[in-house]
């Protein structure tokens, strides 16, 4: 009985582990593939596709637009969420206006990306603003926000009061307290939420895809337009570099913070 | 080093009924060690924190060496304090920790390289300058917090329940150390307890707070052989009240007289109480007073026995003692050493 | 105690300076919100109150529910509704199946596994939507990995059309919804005293009796949050039912996407921007009702 459990259980564990890794694997063995589809098995080992995706200015344009966005989302988005963590761990506001804060602050991760990017077009239209960097900053800030929100907030529930104080009995000024003190020690919720923000805001095709012009298109959008009329590998290439970032990310966040924080809820 | 005098102070916090400090006057003189002793939410950390300058009292004054300091910022009192959580600066290395309080006072690199060496070699932490305080033990730990606090020459030393979260080993080695520091460098503090026995081991004098207001002062000897009230009597380990009457210094109870013990004074109406380590049984009646009593109860514990007994009145009485044979059903005759009786008004 | 001689006569301590309450910290961002997400919505949401007309995107017009009355008497749109919320609802099961027995293995593996495990679980969010969703590509396509192994162990003849139907889209959505299911149910799991299930064990319970009688009324939070969390995420997905299940998937998301950005018929997409939205409160608040009413007897 218990054999058959255990051998119905490692299967299973097998077989999820396969559903779970077989696209990213798929993807890394075909962007190494010589030929010029996607083959299963690859004809050959070659880098080449690498090189056509890195001289694609489709690729590299859109990448530097995200990049850049996602900096500057993430270098606007920061301190806004950090100030408003603040003002509602600190505030000292009635229970239910503080839910109601927190509620509101939380709200872009809820409604749905393209709403998000749908309203903004619609508003900005209406408004006479058309320009594609404002709407995508716009867009972007309000994705980083929440997660440095959530960092921040979950730090400072945690942050033990008497650390202010004591550098207050130690004669440290509020400024002093804030920037020798209370910062510093948050610093690791921040970075890992701003961390995270920036690698939504780089990842994201929903908010963008209604903000971005003839002109200006980020890195998934470019690729998402490429697969509509190609099918080469340089999309597998593009993608595997992709996921090494992606990847480099997330384990310096864990190495910082810890991932489970912000996944779970 | 510096005398601290509270005069009348007081606080309420919003939405309280009562007042968390009420009315306290006290003086802390140079040099002496003074504990707040109490319950929690007796006030004694809300004094504390008055005393630090993290809270501001609704009405009083607050002298340092003859200087008003009611309003005085915290940063600014030239305080040292070791906080219940330590509070050390997870970020900052110990040697960083320690010169924080040297830092903000804007003295120079070399100077305060030097203060800080000198302050670790106190707390014996000198080669473990360079770790984080995650990286230590809760006893190293405590000692870094003590170093913070003793490297800025405070006027006054202000420890908050610094070891409450220690094993009781560890609390009373700590305990020794305190007292050492301390008295070696001649420091005046101000120690915040719940734990009795931790008061009476560390201080030169001891304020027995309750609901806000001073119950009794005194050194740890008045304090443990005389409490005034019953109250402090309670919180020092005392057990066996017995309604009595005193008159004149002839104190009656259980049906018994015996002559007022020369520490206390009382009149009509009091309280008397019987430390139960005082107490002696045997089955014949002894010389002296003695109540008798019926024995309910004999629990064996080893260095003594936990006697249960049932007074004619029908009170109970609690007796420690060393075996004396005596079985629960049997009568016994209760005595007592002078030291173990109490008595207070009401 | 008495005061002493040298006291001074006490006084009344002034009453201090009231500092600005930090709750002000928050208005930045409010301000930020309010202009650039709830405004916004709103806005669209009025929109939706007014009659369609291609190509106009102001407010001119009568109120009229019109748009609404249209959506909902014709098969072709409001099926989109329905479709949405069965593929959200399939995904949102077969991800709870899996991410709970995925919570089951890191919970009972051994430390020194346990990291390897967590990261192979979390691999699929680490990687780029896009990335993800083209690997899916390569492995459903026609010609992909799957069809050519099938034909090759000659289980079927042609290859069969996996791509741009509604199994490739909840494929691609289970498989990135995982691991936040997987985590939310770790979460409760985690509270569980491992003593727990083996009292249970000593009582006689099968394997199988402690995971129903057990394990699974005490993650109930966990199921909970994960089941809002993946809903919500299936029925607001926009690229992997564009990728997947191409132009015409069907999914609500991908019609908002053709009525603004081909058909420009903004008022009418107003209105499955609002039922979106509108779904997506109802489902989430249900759903934590509910939970809240199963723990309410054990749980604080």
């Amino acid at each position: 009985m218990s054999t058959y459990f255990s051998l119905f259980r490692r299967t299973g564990t097998a077989a999820l582990f396969v559903f779970l890794l077989a696209p990213l694997v798929a993807v890394i063995i075909v962007s190494v593939n010589a030929g010029a589809t996607p083959k299963f098995p690859p004809e050959g080992f070659s880098l080449r596709w690498y090189g056509a995706a890195l001289a694609n200015p489709a690729f590299t344009g859109s990448a530097l637009t995200s990049l850049v966005l996602a900096a500057v989302a993430t270098a606007l988005g920061t301190p806004l969420g950090v100030a408003a963590a603040f003002g509602i761990a600190r505030g000292k506001l009635p229970s239910s206006l503080r839910g109601l804060l927190e509620a509101i602050f939380l709200s872009p991760l809820i409604v749905p990306g393209i709403v998000i990017g749908v309203a903004l077009l619609v508003t900005l239209s209406t408004a006479g603003l058309r320009d594609a960097w404002l709407r995508l900053t716009l867009g972007h800030v309000l994705l980083v926000m929440p997660y440095v929100i959530r960092t921040s907030l979950a730090a400072l529930q945690s942050f033990d009061p008497s650390l202010e104080e004591a550098a207050h009995t130690l004669g440290a000024s509020r400024r002093q307290i804030l920037t020798r003190v209370t910062l510093p020690v948050l610093r690791p919720a921040i970075f890992a939420g701003a961390a995270f923000g920036f690698i939504i805001s780089f990842d994201d095709a929903a908010v963008s895809i209604f903000l971005i012009d003839s002109s200006t298109s980020t890195l998934p959008l470019a690729i998402m337009s490429y697969m509509q009329y190609n099918f080469d590998p340089s999309i597998a290439a593009v993608s595997s570099m992709l996921i090494a970032i992606t990847l480099a990310g997330a384990l310096v966040i864990e190495r910082v913070f810890g991932l489970k924080k912000f996944l779970g809820n | 080093m510096a005398q601290v005098t509270l005069s009348r102070i007081t606080k309420r916090y919003p939405g309280s009924e009562t007042a968390a400090v009420d009315d306290v006057s006290l003086t802390i003189p140079k040099g002496s060690f003074t504990t707040l002793l109490g319950p929690s939410g007796c006030g004694k950390s809300s004094t504390l924190r008055i005393v630090a300058g993290l809270s501001r009292p609704d009405y009083g004054v607050l002298q340092m060496d003859g200087r008003d300091i009611t309003h005085l910022s915290a940063a600014r009192r030239n305080i040292g304090m070791v906080f219940q959580s330590l509070a050390l600066f997870p970020h900052m290395t110990v040697a960083e920790n320690v010169a924080f309080g040297l830092e903000m006072r804007g003295i120079g690199r070399s100077e305060r390289e030097t203060k800080v060496a000198r302050a670790l070699d106190i707390v014996e932490l000198g080669h473990l300058a360079a770790r984080h305080p995650h990286q230590l033990s809760g006893g190293q730990q405590q000692r870094v917090a003590l170093a913070r606090a003793l490297v800025v020459e405070p006027s006054i030393l202000i420890l908050d329940e610094p070891f409450s979260a220690l094993d009781r080993k560890l609390r009373e080695t700590m305990q020794i150390e305190l007292y050492r520091i301390t008295r070696d460098l001649g420091i005046t503090a101000m120690f915040v307890t719940h734990d009795q026995e931790e008061a009476l081991t560390l201080s030169d004098s001891i304020v027995v707070m309750n609901q806000g207001r001073i119950e009794q002062q005194g050194t740890p000897r008045e304090i443990y052989g005389a409490p005034r009230t019953r109250f402090t009597a309670e919180f020092m380990g005392l057990s066996n009240f017995l309604p009595a009457r005193c008159n004149n210094r002839a104190l009656s109870f259980e049906g018994l007289t015996t002559e007022m013990p020369a520490a206390f004074e009382a009149e009509g109406n009091c309280t008397v109480a019987l430390r139960p380590e005082g107490l002696s049984l045997s089955s014949t009646r002894p010389e002296g007073a003695a109540l008798k009593g019926h024995l309910a109860e004999a629990i064996y514990q080893g260095a003594s026995t936990s006697y249960t007994l049932d007074l004619p009145s029908g009170r109970r009485i609690t007796a420690r003692t060393t075996d004396c044979g005596l079985l629960p059903g049997q009568e016994a005759w209760i005595a007592w050493t002078p030291e173990a009786l109490h008595a207070f008004a009401a | 105690m008495a005061l002493t001689d040298t006291a001074p006569a006490p006084r009344a301590a002034p009453a201090p300076r009231k500092p600005v309450s930090p709750a002000w910290l928050t208005l930045p961002g409010l301000c930020f919100l309010v202009f650039v997400l709830l405004l916004p919505v709103g806005w669209l949401m009025a929109l939706s109150l007014k009659p369609s007309m291609p190509g106009a995107f102001t407010m001119e017009g009568d109120w009229t529910i019109a748009n609404y009355l249209r959506f909902f008497s014709q098969p072709f749109y409001y099926s989109t509704l329905i479709k949405t919320l069965w593929v959200s609802a399939l995904t949102t099961g077969i991800t709870a199946v899996l991410g709970y027995a995925l919570a089951l293995i890191i919970w009972t593996a051994s430390p020194a596994k346990r990291g390897w495990i967590v990261l192979i679980v979390l691999s699929p969010l680490l990687v780029s939507i896009v990335a993800r969703t083209y690997g899916w590509m390569i492995m459903l396509g026609d010609r992909g990995i799957l069809n050519q192994a099938l034909l090759a162990l000659g289980v079927i003849e042609e290859p069969i059309q996996i791509m741009y139907t509604s199994a490739a889209v909840i494929v691609g959505l289970v498989h990135v919804f995982v691991p936040f299911m997987a985590l939310c149910v770790l979460t409760s799991l985690e509270k569980i005293d491992p003593k727990v299930p083996e009292a249970a064990m000593t009582f006689g319970a099968s394997r199988w009796a402690v995971l129903r009688r057990i394990l699974l009324p005490l993650t109930v939070p966990g199921l909970a949050s994960g089941l809002t969390i993946v809903f919500s995420l299936a029925i607001s997905s926009y690229v992997t039912p564009a990728l997947m299940g191409g132009p015409r998937s069907g999914m609500l998301t991908t019609f908002i996407y053709q009525q603004f950005a081909v058909t420009l018929d903004w008022r009418f997409g107003a209105v499955l921007v609002t039922l979106l939205l509108a779904l997506t409160l109802v489902v989430l608040t249900s759903i934590l009702a509910l939970a809240a009413r199963m723990t309410a007897t054990w749980s604080k």
